[in-house]
């Protein structure tokens, strides 16, 4: 058997044993952080690194990660269950042919985040330029364990009901942005470092948001 | 022009009925047999678990989905006749069974054995091409 | 009004929309089985796409040249490192060398080490394992090995340093 005949070690430690924590990015956002525990589970920056190298298994633990959560993120945007499968599978496949693009591999979180929004937000846009197929309240009954639709008089719509028709009237930015701050509960600073916008347009987009919906549930809670 | 000597086999005789036995159609058809036989050997051999398409596959599977028609069959060895010779092309998933060369190794023997046994005549230069798409467990 | 107050009357409501809210929330929970087949259709696409992924030349024992999907000769030399205890493969480059060019190969990887393994004898362990693997699977001699410790990781038994960091919560901010 032949060995080797030569090679060489390096050792190059940034910042000592902190070096494992993302390095750089700034603001940390919670979907960054699950993957750094534990000897079995391998650090992000490694299952990235990875993955864009080929690694098809490492890219399937960043898909067994990521793939729940954005689906119930683009649920919630988007109110339904084709529509949220079309953009997580989108997201997801696009994901793995550019990973090179991702400068910093500890900022996936963040990345694919960004990319399932921007996903979310053109669906939003397509739907409200064609109004006569945008999603129905009655959608809200079709639950997961498949429920047939909640029953409806014109009279009688629930608050659930209504506030759903509310949210479709915002603009598909200010939806977005609403939901990764008040379900996904993500900061001010980690909505804007996610969206690629700043905080102040951050804040703007969620304050109106929360005036139509303040002034559309009026009566209703 | 020399031609695939036909085997007993059912696949050859249902080759040389179905297609026509002078010119183009008729290399078209002794390509296809030596592809046939030649996929057979390889997918035989210890530690290759299958074929995937190669490039040639996959621009016709393409085509046929722009034109809504079912795509070719199974991947199978690509087989070409050249100006001196023959061109095979091989892409394959392998196991781990035994080392990539190896296999490899056994491609090309099996390959050339393969082929100089279906061809009557001289077959020229033997071009082969492999790919080792992946390695399983 | 200022945006302070509207904030103030707005996040009122907030707290009596709180509610619906998580009643929306919680009519969206993906189904298991539906979240399965959604994670199937990834990987096949994924695995699909892999198939036209860039090939590295070699050459085998009996010199016959042979190509191969460079994740896969970067498949055989991460399994060898990850079985290193304390390291994990991360960025493997294969470069075809020798005279023939492909008859032995040239490896250079970064590595990620749990805190606390000895860097030297670590890496002379993964020199070892590759230079073995290579040989056995894929059948082509290591001609050079080069190792590169970037990045450290702690395992969970001594994850206080994590604790402490998430206690802080650096990053979250209190406005709302």
């Amino acid at each position: 058997m032949a060995l080797a005949e030569s090679g060489c070690f390096a050792l190059f430690r940034p910042g000592g044993f902190l070096a494992r924590r993302p390095i750089g990015i700034s603001p940390r956002v919670p979907y960054d952080e699950g993957m750094t525990r534990g000897d079995s589970r391998f650090d992000i920056v490694t299952l990235v690194v990875r993955a864009r190298e080929g690694d098809i298994a490492s890219f399937e633990a960043l898909v067994d990660e990521y793939e729940r959560k954005l689906l119930r993120f683009a649920l919630r945007t988007l109110g339904d269950r084709q529509d949220a499968e079309d953009v997580v599978q989108d997201t997801l496949v696009q994901a793995w042919k550019s990973l090179d693009a991702l400068a910093e591999p500890a900022a996936f979180g963040t990345w694919i985040y960004r990319m399932a929004s921007n996903r979310c937000t053109d669906v939003l846009r397509r739907r409200s330029a064609r109004p006569a197929d945008a999603s129905d309240p009655e959608d809200l009954g079709h639950h997961s364990d498949g429920a047939a639709s909640v029953e409806r008089s014109v009279e009688a719509r629930t608050a659930l009901e209504h506030f759903t028709e509310i949210l479709q009237t915002l603009s598909s930015e200010q939806r977005v942005t609403w939901v990764l701050h008040q379900m996904e509960g993500l900061s001010y600073s980690e909505v804007a470092a996610t969206l690629g916008i700043s905080e102040g347009s951050v804040r703007g987009r969620i304050h109106r948001a929360r005036v139509a919906i303040a002034e559309g549930m009026e009566g209703w809670v | 022009m020399t031609e695939p000597r036909t085997s007993a086999g059912k696949t050859a005789e249902a080759q040389a009925s179905a297609g026509p036995s002078t010119g183009a159609g008729a290399q078209e058809n002794g390509e296809r047999v030596v592809s046939t036989q030649l996929t057979e050997s390889v997918t035989g051999i210890g530690g290759v678990t299958g074929l995937a398409p190669g490039l040639r596959d996959m621009v016709a599977t393409a085509a046929a989905r722009v034109m809504r028609r079912p795509a070719g069959g199974p991947p199978c060895v690509d087989v070409a006749r050249s100006d001196d010779g023959w061109s095979v092309r091989v892409d394959a998933h392998l196991d781990d069974s035994r080392s990539v060369s190896e296999i490899v190794d056994e491609l090309f023997a099996v390959i050339a054995v393969d082929l100089r046994a279906l061809i009557d005549g001289p077959v020229g230069d033997i071009d082969i091409d492999v790919r080792v798409v992946s390695r399983g467990r | 009004m200022s945006d302070e107050t509207a904030d103030a009357a707005t996040g009122e409501t907030d707290a009596r929309l709180r509610a619906v809210i998580d009643e929306y929330m919680g009519a969206f929970e993906p189904d298991p089985e539906d979240s399965a087949g959604l994670r199937e259709r990834i990987l096949r696409l994924v695995r699909d796409d892999a198939v036209l992924a860039p090939s590295t030349r070699l050459l085998s024992e009996r010199g016959n040249p042979f190509r191969i999907t460079t994740a896969t000769v970067r498949e055989i030399v991460r399994a060898a490192v990850d079985a290193v205890d304390g390291i994990r493969a991360r960025s493997v480059t294969v470069t075809p060398s020798g005279e023939p060019e492909g008859s032995t190969a040239d490896v250079g990887l970064t590595v990620a080490m749990r805190a606390g393994v000895e860097f030297v004898p670590a890496a002379e362990e993964v020199r070892r394992a590759i230079a073995r693997d290579l040989d056995a699977e894929l059948g082509i001699p290591a001609n050079r090995i080069d190792i590169t410790a970037e990045d450290v990781f702690v395992s969970e038994d001594a994850d206080t340093d994590a604790a402490g960091s998430r206690a802080a919560g650096s990053e979250e901010a209190a406005d709302d």
